[in-house]
Formats: structure tokens, sequence, C-alpha cells
């Protein structure tokens, strides 16, 4: 195979603004980086995700990239290159804290470069890059399990063992998406809440009841609030993380995530705590657009006394998963 | 009179709204507030939106956006246009910033300032889209100046030759960022001072300053240290061009605490406020 890392040559006619920026894209990109795409620029499918896109494109643009001895066009596009995956995982890196914490940085930068294959930013905000992650470790579950099995490699002995960290991380990749999203959700004001004072007493078919638009319910085994609150994740690092200290329940739990009141900007501001099924028929309701009268008669066999009902506002309206209280006048 | 500012960063938000220091103005990244509803919308909305919206009320801000991709061979983006132009509507800003760059395509965003080759076919494409943009936002682009590491060999001009046709076949002006034309010039060998030569004067609409790194082969824009002495160097000499042209201190990574930025800021204003006896 001739080198394709000398010195480049001039073209007589340079390639089409469309044709030079297909050609940056494709080796901006690739995983491998600036020097073996170039030399490999279009690997077989068992070395590459096998999609048109990695395949260099045509015409071959190199040629056109002014480089010299001291600072070779291989290495002028390499620092395009490493910006590329730097950027977004340093991003996804804030957005998916716990789980870049128990992969550690490497195994984390590995697991987006592998995710970035199938699913590139389509979005202008990089606080988007990270919508399908959950998605693509779903459907990649062997990609995972060979990134758990290099960082984690006392940790993943046995087939249930395995099995056990394949869920944890998809359950807590999931989570933190989630939580990103009730961050970047409506803020919930205090003087909106004050109406809810007295209202629960009012007549239930004039009052509808605002959730905070931030609130998500999820069923999950795993106990989601005391992963959402666990501070260290770091696992490659040390011994003394296991998936054995989240205890999972036989049958799914309900969850639900949203962020609080006030306009704290650290994604400390979003909480999770479990709902019993009646809380969560209750909420459900809700967030379908019910009125407080239709609500509650959709649920009247959950809830014993209409005390419990009242006391769940109360709670709900401190936690800020209630935003309003108004009647249908207002 | 805008005279000196700092970019605006979630860091430092809270600090700001608290003590209010003395600064002329804040610069937003547009991207970062762009497709949540107001507060002036509703009775609630996106938080740093509303923070922001708490801000425009005590300073001049102005939007600059890092996703627009002007020079892509993608067609623009309406969605991206029309969130823009209601974030625009919302914050009321002083002017709207991008970069004279391509940062995706094929629907693919790379999240980087990609460098255009100067040429005419470029020059063709990027008038009819700033047009475009400028009748969308009914006012001027301000177009900046990005570091770059490559240069294409088919390039017909220099980028300051290729700068000022847009400038002149547009009416759009100049974000003029005194740190990126001098790691471009260190990368790719050409003196600083001719680009401040090449740019007409009357199209610096503001300056950027910022700190860089030292790669193994070059310069890179990496924004997280304090400014360096030949780029304060430089900046005296735009300023003496350009007269007195609101500048900014960026720093995007790294970010150290306010009172550091303050005092770059307060190094550029001694500089700034010279400019008339140049």
């Amino acid at each position: 195979m001739t080198s394709r890392l000398g010195p480049p040559r001039q073209l007589n006619n340079g390639p089409s603004l469309m044709q030079l920026q297909l050609w940056m894209r494709w080796i901006v990109t690739d995983p491998r980086g600036v020097e073996a795409a170039l030399a490999d620029p279009c690997p077989d499918a068992a070395s590459k995700h096998p999609i048109d896109r990695y395949l260099a494109p045509s015409p071959d643009c190199f040629a056109c990239i002014a480089g010299d001895e001291s600072y070779p066009a291989a290495a002028r596009l390499g620092v395009y290159a490493e910006a590329y995956f730097l950027r977004i995982v340093e991003s996804m890196e804030r957005d998916f804290r716990r789980t870049s914490s128990l992969l550690g940085a490497d195994g984390f930068a590995r697991l987006i470069a592998e995710y970035l294959k199938f699913y590139p930013s389509q979005s202008w905000n990089i606080n988007e890059v990270g919508k399908d992650l959950a998605t693509f470790v779903n459907d990649s579950p062997e990609m995972l399990l060979k990134i758990l099995e290099d960082v984690l490699p006392d940790a993943c002995v046995s087939k249930d063992n395995q099995q056990a960290w394949l869920s944890l991380v998809r359950e807590l990749i999931q989570l933190e998406w989630i939580g990103l999203k009730s961050f970047f959700s409506a803020v919930v004001n205090d003087q909106v809440v004050e109406l809810v004072d007295g209202s629960v007493e009012s007549d239930a078919a004039e009052i509808s009841v605002t959730l905070n638009p931030g609130l998500v319910l999820i069923e999950s085994v795993w106990p989601l609030s005391e992963m959402w609150c666990r501070e260290d994740w770091s696992a490659a690092q040390s011994d003394r993380f296991d998936p054995d200290i989240f205890v999972k329940s036989v049958g799914p739990r309900i969850f639900g995530i949203w962020r609080g009141r006030g306009n704290g900007l650290r994604l400390a501001n979003v909480s999770t705590t479990e709902f019993s099924s009646a809380e969560a028929a209750l909420a459900q309701c809700f967030l379908n657009g019910l009125s407080l009268e239709k609500a509650l008669e959709s649920v009247e066999s959950e809830f014993e006394t209409e005390d419990q009902v009242s006391a769940l506002f109360a709670h709900w309206t401190r936690l800020g998963i209630i935003a309003a209280v108004g009647t249908d006048a207002e | 009179m805008i005279s000196t500012g700092l970019g605006l960063r979630s860091e430092h938000i809270q600090e700001i709204i608290a003590n209010q220091p003395r600064v002329s103005f804040f610069e937003a990244i547009s991207e970062n507030y762009m497709g949540f509803r107001a507060e002036s919308d509703e009775n609630s909305g996106h938080v740093g939106l509303q923070l922001l919206e708490r801000i425009r009320r005590n300073y001049p801000v102005v939007l600059h956006g890092v996703s627009l991709n002007i020079g892509s061979a993608d067609a623009l983006d309406p969605n991206y246009l029309k969130k823009l132009k209601q974030l625009v509507h919302a914050i009321q800003p002083e002017w709207v910033s991008d970069h004279i760059c391509w940062t995706g395509v094929r629907s693919e965003n790379l999240h980087d300032l990609l460098p255009l080759p100067y040429t005419s076919e470029a020059i063709e494409h990027l008038v009819m889209r700033i047009n475009l943009v400028q009748d969308v936002l009914k006012r001027p682009l301000v177009l900046e100046n990005v570091s770059s590491y490559v240069k294409f060999g088919h390039s017909e001009m220099t980028e300051w030759e290729f700068i000022s046709e847009l400038v002149a076949r547009t009416g759009c002006e100049i974000l003029l960022d005194v740190n990126n034309v001098y790691v471009s010039a260190v990368n790719h060998g050409f003196n600083a001072h001719d680009f401040l030569r090449g740019i007409p004067v009357a199209s610096v609409r503001q300056m950027h300053l910022a700190g860089h790194s030292s790669g193994p082969c070059g310069l890179i824009d990496t924004h997280d240290g304090p400014v360096i002495e030949a780029v304060w160097e430089l900046y005296r000499a735009a300023v003496s061009r350009f007269g007195q042209a609101p500048t900014l201190i960026e720093w995007d990574a790294k970010i150290p605490p306010l009172a550091v930025l303050l005092a770059e800021a307060e190094r550029a204003h001694e500089i700034w406020s010279g400019a008339s006896d140049f």
C-alpha cells in the first residue's frame, strides 16, 4: 500500500465545497484517527462499522490540505479529529457523570466513540448528543460487555454478574438522560405554587392541577432514587463498588424524576423519588390533562381516605412536583 | 458606550446577578438558550433563559452562535433560524454574531468551527446565505474569523481578502477575534498585522480576546487560559486601527473565578480606553 502521509499534491482544480466537507467530515470523525484512516481509507466491515459514512468519500481531498515538514497536513487534520471526540466526550461526561465515573475515563470515551459511529450528532445543541445513548446501549450489549470486561475484569467473572452489570449500566444511562431532560425543563416558580394552599377544599370540578413539566415517571427494578443520590460511582479505580450494593426488586417499581423549584444551574436541582402505584396513577391522570375531579374519580379505589390525597398534595407541593393549581375560570 | 465585557458562563451567572460587577456587556452563547420558552412568553421558562433575561435587565447582551453553519454545503437549517429569531426577539441583543466556518454537513454536527477554502465558490455560497440570515433576523449579521489549523491548496485569496469581500457584498459586520488572528498567523506563517491591515476599518463591530495552548506542531485555540502578551500587543495594534470596538474576554474551559476574568477585562479596558491616544 502506498503511504499517503507524505507532502500533499496541489490539485489542479479543487474539490467543490460539498466534496471537501464530506471528506473532512469523514477524516475528522474516524475513530481510528487521521493517520490510520489515511492509510486504510476503506476498511472492511470487520474492522469498522460498515456503513457508507465510514468509507472514504470520493474524491480524496487530502492533496488539497496544505502542510509542511514541521507541521504535516495529517497532524493539522489531527487537531480537528482530536477536538471532535474530546469536545463531545467532555460534554457527555458532564451529562452522564455517574456512568462516566463508573466506567472510568477510558471506558467512557470508548463507549462514546462507539456510540458516535451509529448516532453522530444531528443537533446544533451539544447537550442533545446523548439522547440515543440508552437506546444504543440496549441494542449493543456485546459492545458494552466488552468495555465492562476491560475496565472491570474482576467484576464480570460470571454470567450472572455480567448481566447485573449490563442491566445496571443501561438503567443508569437512561436515568441520567431523563435527569438531564428534567433539568432543562421549565422552572417551577415559588409564587405559582402558593396557589395550592386551600385549593383542595374547593370544588374539585373547577380545579385543574398542573404537574412539574419536568416530571417523568419510569419503571425499574433498580432503586433509581438511591442511584441518583449516590455520589461515588468510581468502580474501575477501586473494588468498593458492585451492583449488589443496590437491591433489585422482583417486579418493577415506579420512580418520578423532576426538577425542583428555583433557578439553580446545577443538575443537583433534579430529584427522584419512588411513587406508589396509587400516586403514579394520580400523577398520570394530571399528566394526561384530567381535572382534579376526574382524576380523583379515576383513582378513587386507590386511596382509602381524602386525607391521604390532601397529605399527598401537600407533600408534592413541598417537593415541587405540583407546579400550579388553578380553577378552570383562570 | 459599550466597551469591554465578558463571555457569560453558567459558573458565574448567580454571582453576576447577585453582585452586578462592573462589566460593560455580556456575550451569551445563542445555542445554550435557543428552543426554550422565554419568561416573557410564559409564567415559567428555561432556567438559563430566565437568568439571561434577568442579566439583560442590567447589562447590554450580545448573542454569539456556534452552530449557524453559515459555510456548510448543506441548506441552512430553517428550524435553527426560527429558534434563533425567537431568542433574538426575547433577549433583544445589541447584535448577533456567529463564525465564518462550517460546523457540519449532511445534517451532522461536528461541534467544531471548521475552516473554509477561500475560493470564489465559497464567497458566492456565503453571500447568498448571509443575506438570507440577515433578511430573517432583520439586522446585520456579525461574523467572526476562526482559528484554523489547515489551509487549502486551492484557496484563491487570503483570509482577510475573503472576509473583506463578504463585507463588501453583504454589509455584514466583523467580530475580529484577535487571538484567532494570532493563532492562525503562527499556524500558517502569515503576518498578523497584514491581516489587521486587510480588514475594512468600519466593518469591525466587536473584538474577542482569549487564551490558547501550544500543540506539538502549532497553536490550538483552547480558550482555557489568560491572554498571552503577544496577543495583548496585537490587540493594541487592533485598537489603534479599528478604534473603540467593544471587546470581550472569552474563557470556555478550565473556567476561573469571576475575579480573574474581571481582571482580564480591566486590562483590555485600559488598552481600549487609550484608543484615542494612538
